[in-house]
């Protein structure tokens, strides 16, 4: 009766196993996955790129405009005479940033908000969950223009601060992390709503186990698979986001380099030359449907019904 | 009942909302326990039985402080657990803890075996973390389990293990009153005598008080001192076993017991399984709640609830028209 069947030990280590493989059988997940870490390597090494060619990704040259690919310009130059390839390297650096950093800031939102919602229940719930439809009946492009052009140093922000070039970068996670963690929200709520009702949680709480601890101990653990496969499926959103809001010039600030401001900056230029447009667009395109990938893959091999209990 | 009384429940009801309309209208209410009272003594098992949906449940549910009753107290070593502070409250229930029914659902499948058995001692602030593990240990061999079992997770279990498993966490804060709610009957038969012998061997050796919630009443008889007959929500009958078994007195004890197959004991009496359906208890019948499937019911029974009343041989029973006492019925007629 004590000794577990020799079979049964590596159950654990099975799970993790079929986890992985239940992923690994997702081709098209698989393959995101690759070009995700490619991306993130490439953006990573921005700095080490623009050495080894000898070109700053923000240093105008009048005389190289429009340069065709070389040795030294491998994708040419845009129209002020940067090295494309580093611009589009420093702009992956952004994008990817500020795609994580939201996605995450808004899961955790989503998530405190989602369990206390569900925990609590009663008024709360009610509260917050209008709250949630609030924010998602919002028209969100003309809010982020709006929150854009807010002016920080109204706010109180000292006044070197809010000048500072970094700032406009933490203004986009901020301002999209305010406005997208209603996705998590209403997921964890909803898991929550299902959990609490266990009985591994009533028996917590007739031992004398008090909310904070029902709700970390217990309930979150059990509810981490839809909060991460749609954190990963908001990562894609926030990309496109932040390309839109630079695009429109009231993201990523130029000189730093966005894929949205760069696409910005080319627009009048598609004609002219077409290859400023389809490099950053191409990114854009590549790295949010990875995501979208990537998360299908997580929500086919975390699915708790396939998981043996 | 000898000994001081360690639990008394008095009056206690909770009645469930049945859902509600747009502008809180009430749709109605379920009547899951109407007025539940009983005394358990230090060391004595009270077994509460009645068919599927009489409120069971949750009479365990509300003696332990997971539902608030509308109605009636608990008072457990004396004082009034609702009434008490937070903290007292907490405290208080370190004495009284739980064994669910489904040993699937009772155990987080994200913490191990070890966390489980140990969250009691985490919750109540007992010792350090060296000497955490080694009551955990300690309680896991108890219960017949190897403390090196404490790394793995729930689902690496049988059933019986893991009600073990959920014994062991009941019983590592050493309460004097464990709560069972049906905790056999989600183990095979073979694995339900190992449980069951369990609890009786912890009851002996730590002078354990069971409330012990069972439709079984096989396990009843080998385990009970007293037992708690319920019907749609109501006490109808308590009484000390031998005597409950000797000499059920309210026709529906009466039904339940002759409705168990007893092998190589001959028939079922005629007549034992009470015709019609058991009422709805969202509208449950006026005067006794078992009178429409009655076979002895009066007229008086369909306008006025009876109470609960002493019949005099150390029985409770509430009916208007009982069966005969035990003096009137031949010896080793039913048993």
């Amino acid at each position: 009766m004590t000794a577990l069947p020799p079979a049964l030990i590596h159950v654990r280590r099975g799970m993790v196993t079929l986890f992985a493989r239940r992923f690994l059988d997702h081709r098209l997940a698989v393959a995101s996955a690759v070009v995700l870490a490619l991306l993130a390597l490439l953006a990573v090494a921005a700095p080490v790129a623009e050495w080894a060619l000898g070109v700053d990704a923000n240093a105008v040259s009048l005389a190289a405009r429009f340069l065709p690919p070389s040795a030294t310009h491998p994708l040419g130059t845009d129209e002020l005479g940067r090295d494309l390839l580093a611009r589009l390297l420093y702009g992956g650096r952004v994008s990817l940033i500020v795609g994580l950093a939201a996605a995450l800031a808004s899961a955790v939102i989503g998530t405190v908000i989602g369990l206390a919602a569900g925990y609590y229940g009663g008024k709360l719930d009610i509260v917050l969950m209008r709250l949630t439809d609030g924010v998602i009946a919002l028209p969100l492009l003309p809010l982020l223009i709006v929150l854009a052009a807010v002016d920080l140093t109204k706010i109180g922000l000292p006044e070197a601060l809010a000048r500072d070039a970094d700032v406009s970068l933490y203004r986009m996670v901020a301002i999209i992390a305010l406005v997208s963690w209603t996705t998590v929200a209403r997921l964890v709520r909803g898991a929550t709503l299902s959990v609490r009702e266990r009985e591994f949680v009533l028996a917590a709480t007739a031992c004398g186990a008090g909310p904070l601890r029902i709700m970390t101990v217990h309930i979150l653990p059990n509810v981490v698979s839809p909060i991460i496969v749609a954190t990963t499926l908001s990562v894609g959103n926030v990309i496109l986001l932040e390309s839109v809001l630079s695009f429109l010039g009231l993201g990523i600030q130029p000189p730093i380099a966005s894929w949205g401001n760069m696409l910005t900056g080319a627009q009048e230029l598609i004609w002219s030359a077409p290859e400023l447009v389809f490099w950053p667009g191409a990114l854009i395109f590549l790295t949010v449907i990875a995501f979208n990938f990537l998360g299908d893959g997580l929500q086919d091999a975390l699915d708790p019904r396939a998981i043996a209990r | 009942m000898n000994g001081t009384p360690l639990l008394r429940v008095e009056g206690l009801t909770r009645h469930f909302p049945l859902g509600h309309g747009l502008f809180g209208r009430r749709a109605g209410r379920v009547h899951a326990l109407t007025e539940l009272s009983f005394t358990l003594a230090t060391g004595r098992t009270l077994a509460l039985v009645g068919e599927s949906g009489c409120g069971k449940t949750t009479a365990a549910r509300a003696i332990a402080g997971l539902y608030r009753p509308d109605a009636g107290r608990v008072l457990f070593k004396g004082s009034d657990l609702a009434g008490l502070p937070r903290r007292a409250r907490k405290d208080a229930r370190r004495a009284m803890q739980m064994v669910f029914q489904d040993p699937f659902g009772s155990l987080n499948p994200r913490l191990t075996v070890g966390a489980i058995v140990g969250e009691p001692l985490v919750i109540h602030r007992v010792g350090t973390r060296a000497e955490r593990r080694a009551r955990v240990d300690d309680v896991m061999r108890g219960v017949g389990l190897d403390p090196r079992d404490g790394q793995r997770y729930p689902h690496e279990f049988s059933g019986g293990q893991r009600q073990r498993i959920a014994i062991a966490r009941a019983l590592v804060i050493e309460p004097d009153l464990i709560i069972a709610d049906e905790p056999l009957s989600a183990l095979d038969v073979s694995i339900q005598s190992q449980v069951l012998n369990l609890m009786k061997d912890l009851q002996e050796a730590r002078g354990l008080a069971f409330l012990f919630i069972t439709h079984d009443l096989a396990v009843v008889d080998t385990f009970a001192d007293e037992v708690a007959v319920m019907y749609l929500g109501r006490l109808v009958e308590l009484a000390p076993r031998d005597r409950l078994f000797a000499a059920p007195r309210h026709p529906y004890t009466r039904t339940l017991m002759a409705a168990v197959p007893v092998p190589g004991r001959g028939k079922r009496a005629p007549g034992s399984i009470p015709a019609g359906e058991v009422p709805s208890p969202i509208t449950p019948p006026p005067g006794c709640p078992f009178h429409p499937r009655c076979p002895r019911a009066l007229p008086v029974c369909r306008a006025e609830m009876p109470e609960l009343e002493d019949d005099g041989g150390g029985s409770f029973v509430a009916c208007h028209n009982p069966e005969p006492p035990p003096a009137f019925m031949p010896a080793g007629n039913i048993r």
